[in-house]
């Protein structure tokens, strides 16, 4: 028979913290006094004294069966009602004001007129006497 | 470029004699032309009589619009010494005056003045104030001078002039890109407005004006725009900016981007437009700007965060567009409490989603941890926000379910197998082995169903349930596509069949696993199940997870593993192709990991290993040179035990030496102490044995504890030394002698009780030393005895006084000295001996010598 592996005892994942050992062992024994199993109640001690044993750094054990391999190959992919993605903060700023908003209309009319005046100026040649200077209108 | 029509400017030269006389016509005159000499004479010539001109013109400069233009180019040369001809320039530049004629030449001169840079001639010419300013406008305009052009301008008559408003509209972006002032230009531009459009639009520009564009205005720039003539993408440009501008709603084109940020953020306020504002502006807009932007989709959370680099609005815009960026100190320094809320819930953490107070979104969270730690209180239901309520219904109708015969399974509605988000609650209410995927339900939900055997697996496994458990793996493998999945569902059936004692099957299913990809569990899973059933196997499962394990911790487990397993089977069944016992199994990847990246106490651990058990690679110190460690005194160390145990003491000896030497270097020596201290003992009467040498290279060294470890020490490596060579008839070197004589000296210097406790060995290192030189002696007697017959059979026929007979008297007194020698060696142990056999074995030799002695002593005389 292979040695006893406390986590599987106690029904929780392999590097199962005590906190976690702990929980499982109270459910483990409410089954064990309901259902019965093939596990007596002092394995479920000796598990809980093991886990907490191996609680510093169990993912350096390599003499307990790995259970899961992967644990993320029980993790359920996409987000849903239980595993809701990360909220977005609601606005926290006024709507922009017209003060705002005109601050930001005149830096644009400047811009406009840059490009307008820009193409304006392109269009005019300056002749070459200067007195043949015509205004567009 | 046109030239100036005419003559005048033009130089030429004739040959008077010798001399060569240049001139310059300055004046047309009715009988021909004037010209000027280099004497400052004039001459009047017809023009029939006027020279070739001169192939070089020095007035022909590009760009003059006048003859009397090229008179000022000439001067200005002479004036500067650029050129041989001593022509008068002032006479040359009167002679220009005099040819500006009617106002349109004077004006053109006056530019030509400006170009040659003849400035005093242009102010002195005979044109107006206001004339002069225009052309000094004009001139600077035309030489890429804004400033200069606009000062001009600002001199001119405001109301008059009207050219000037296209100047100006030449002037102005480049006097606006360079910061030259434009508000000045006002009063210039107010008096043309009511007829010149383009005066309109110029005078806002001039001011700044904040006013949104009136009609009249729009239209204005409209009919410019239209003038300008732009290309059409430009012309929708400038329509989409009017547009935004005066409050209509733009048509945005792809053209847009190339405006400046300010209407590219106008445009994107009035038209929702992504990529108009770009990640390059968001520092510069206004916060409520940006929330706009967000909110009417014109510019993506991936923008802003790209572009905002200011805290705290890049913290507040990260929460408002990407929050799982933040952490959970900046989320709390935001008091983003939905968010506090859903990571407390996320981590289960119940006491932190308490301590959030009673929200609605606390409320909910709490609601929903309750149904994910099985707990179906109804009242979670009026808790729950809407969108939940359905869920939460089915999911407590779940609950009611459970024990009832295929209750849970008939309670699996579409709402509840649909979020996979749920999946796990299900199995918490209810219970993974309460369910049977049947035909209807894998036909719908396929992914679900996969989910659940590979829970009912695990469950099982728990409940110790191993077929079970086996049988729920491989319907799982039956459904999984995905790798991730079907290697742990190998995973669970290997466990469940390695508890049902079949671990050959249980080895497969995992090398099955391991087989696409890796992982540190799986091999190390393979090592433990394969122990049991084949130690070598297992062995080299925990070699692989050596090399590809990603920690370094988890690498050292398994070296330790294997060796555990190695060192508690039957070594000798295992494949060993080399001489040293390490096996194949993992004997290259303990190498590779003993000179890798370790600490420091890891490397020590695995040098300390193969030292011992691979000592014939070990030996070759270039095999840590890829150790970072391999200047260490651990490497030395260790190199040097695999190498000579002599050496390895050598290396302690001189860590010792330097005072305070490592912990794990007084543990090496205790436990070589204590080795040796068993080696020595159970060997000391092995003539065979030469650990004696370890033993006194320890003394040596000082690397033994105490005074008494040094006698112990120095006795029986003596005793082991002088033992193995007296077994081969050899004496032990006068050092030796020496040594035993220190070894009781410290022996007597000890307290009584280490005396008593090192008595037997100091009298054996003693005894033994003295038998082997006693017995040395008596191989110098019988020697002797050889020499004393030669030197009887030699004498006894010679004649005395013969050479023969005096090489017999030599030889007596040779064996004389001989004796004499013997009985100096030997008489010390007398009285340090305590052996009464070997006394008397000393003492009859001592006999014998005299004896012999005497017999010499006779014959001499």
């Amino acid at each position: 028979m292979p040695e006893r592996n406390p986590y599987l005892i106690l029904g929780v994942d392999f590097a199962a913290s005590g906190d976690e050992a702990r929980r499982a062992f109270a459910h483990a024994a409410r089954r064990l006094r309901r259902q019965g199993g093939v596990w007596e109640v002092e394995d479920l001690n000796w598990a809980l004294h093991e886990v907490e044993e191996l609680e510093e750094n169990p993912a350096n054990n390599v003499s307990i069966y790995r259970l899961p391999a992967d644990p993320h190959a029980f993790d359920p992919v996409g987000a849903g009602l239980f595993r809701p993605a990360p909220t977005r903060l609601a606005r926290r700023t006024p709507v922009a004001d017209e003060q705002a908003v005109n601050t930001i209309r005149a830096a644009a009319l400047s811009e406009l007129d840059d490009v307008l005046l820009k193409e304006i100026a392109d269009a005019v040649q300056i002749p070459a006497n200067g007195y043949e200077l015509e205004v567009p209108n | 470029m046109e030239r100036p029509e005419g003559d005048i400017g033009r130089t030429y030269s004739v040959r008077r004699g010798l001399r060569k006389r240049h001139m310059i016509r300055v004046a047309d005159t009715p009988a021909g032309a004037r010209v000027l000499l280099e004497s400052g004479e004039t001459d009047e010539l017809a023009l029939a009589e006027l020279p070739d001109k001169d192939e070089e013109q020095l007035g022909d400069v590009p760009g003059l619009r006048t003859p009397a233009g090229r008179l000022l180019a000439v001067a200005s040369a002479c004036r500067s010494g650029s050129s041989k001809r001593k022509w008068d320039a002032e006479t040359i530049e009167r002679a220009a005056d005099a040819n500006s004629g009617d106002p349109a030449t004077a004006r053109a001169l006056a530019l030509d003045a400006l170009q040659l840079d003849c400035l005093t001639f242009f102010h002195q010419m005979q044109l107006s104030d206001s004339e002069k300013c225009w052309i000094l406008a004009v001139h600077a305009a035309s030489s890429d001078d804004p400033e200069g052009a606009l000062s001009a301008v600002r001199r001119l008559p405001a109301s008059r002039y009207r050219p000037k408003l296209a100047l100006i509209a030449t002037l102005f972006p480049r006097a606006r890109a360079r910061g030259i002032d434009t508000a000045s230009l006002e009063e210039h531009l107010t008096p043309f407005v009511a007829e010149e459009p383009l005066a309109r639009v110029l005078l806002r520009a001039a001011r700044g004006t904040t006013d949104t564009l009136g009609a009249e205005e729009l239209a204005t720039h409209r009919a410019l725009l239209a003038l300008a003539a732009p290309n059409p993408d430009l012309a929708i440009r400038l329509e989409a900016g009017l547009a935004a501008l005066s409050g209509e709603e733009p048509r945005v084109s792809e053209s847009a981007s190339a405006f400046g940020p300010n209407m590219r953020t106008l445009l994107a306020l009035r038209s929702p437009r992504p990529g108009l504002v770009t990640e390059a502006d968001v520092d510069d807009l206004p916060l409520p700007i940006v929330d706009d932007l967000l909110e009417n989709g014109a510019l993506t959370g991936e923008t802003v965060l790209a572009g905002s680099t200011a805290e705290p609005r890049t913290r507040y815009l990260t929460a408002r567009t990407d929050p799982a960026r933040l952490d959970d100190a900046a989320i709390d320094a935001l008091d983003h409490h939905d968010e506090r809320a859903r990571r407390a819930f996320d981590r289960g953490d119940s006491d932190a989603l308490h301590s959030l107070g009673g929200s609605p979104a606390v409320r909910h969270y709490e609601a929903l941890l309750s149904l994910r730690r099985g707990k179906p209180d109804p009242v979670v239901l009026q808790n729950v926000q809407p969108q939940a309520t359905d869920v939460v219904r089915d999911l407590l109708a779940l609950a009611e379910a459970k024990g009832i015969p295929g209750g849970p399974s008939a309670a699996l509605t579409e709402r509840l197998v649909s979020d996979s988000s749920v999946w796990p609650v299900i199995v918490e209410l209810a219970g993974s082995t309460a369910f049977s995927a049947d035909a209807e339900l894998l036909a719908r939900h396929p992914a679900f169903c996969e989910w659940l055997a590979l829970h009912q697996a695990r469950e099982y496994l728990f409940l110790g349930e191993w077929q079970m458990a086996v049988d729920a793996a491989d319907h799982c493998l039956a459904l999984a596509r995905a790798e991730t999945v079907r290697d742990e569902a190998l995973n669970l059936k290997a466990c469940g069949l390695h508890y049902l004692g079949q671990d050959a099957r249980a080895i497969g299913a995992l090398e099955e696993a391991v087989s696409g990809a890796r992982s540190e569990a799986l091999l190390a899973n393979i090592g433990i199940v394969a122990a049991g059933l084949e130690p070598e196997v297992a062995a080299q499962h925990l070699g692989m997870l050596m090399d590809e394990a990603p920690t370094v911790d988890l690498r050292i487990a398994a070296a330790k593993r294997a060796l555990d397993i190695w060192q508690n089977s039957d070594p000798g069944s295992w494949r060993n192709s080399d001489n040293d016992p390490l096996p194949d199994a993992f004997q290259e990847p303990i190498r590779r990991l003993a000179v890798g990246e370790l600490t420091l106490e890891d490397f020590r651990l695995l040098m300390s290993v193969l030292a011992i058990y691979d000592s014939a690679w070990l030996a070759d110190a270039a095999h840590v040179a890829a150790s970072p460690h391999k200047d260490s005194l651990e490497a030395r160390f260790y190199v040097a035990r695999a190498q000579d145990l002599h050496d390895m003491i050598k290396v302690m000896g001189a860590a010792m030496a330097g005072g305070q030497p490592p912990q794990w270097i007084l543990d090496e020596r205790d436990s070589l102490r204590s080795a040796a201290v068993d080696i020595l003992l159970e060997n000391l009467d092995e003539p065979d044995s030469m650990f004696g040498s370890v033993a006194l290279t320890m003394v040596d060294q000082h690397v033994l504890a105490g005074k008494e470890d040094e006698v112990l020490f120095t006795g029986l490596g003596i005793a082991g030394v002088t033992y193995h060579l007296s077994a081969r008839a050899e004496e032990v070197a006068d050092h030796i002698v020496s040594l035993v004589h220190k070894l009781r000296a410290d022996w007597q210097a000890l307290n009584t009780e280490a005396k008593d406790r090192l008595d037997a060995v100091v009298e054996l290192a003693t005894r033994r030393v003295a038998i082997n030189r006693s017995q040395a002696r008596a191989r110098d007697h019988d020697q002797a005895v050889d020499v004393f017959n030669s030197a009887i059979d030699l004498g006894h026929s010679a004649q005395p006084g013969s050479p023969a007979y005096t090489e017999a008297l030599s030889r007596f007194r040779a064996v004389a000295n001989t004796c004499r020698a013997i009985r100096d060696d030997i008489r010390p142990w007398l009285p340090i001996v305590d052996h009464e056999g070997v006394r008397q074995d000393l003492d009859r030799l001592i006999d014998l010598t005299r004896q012999l002695e005497s017999r010499c002593l006779e014959i001499l005389g």
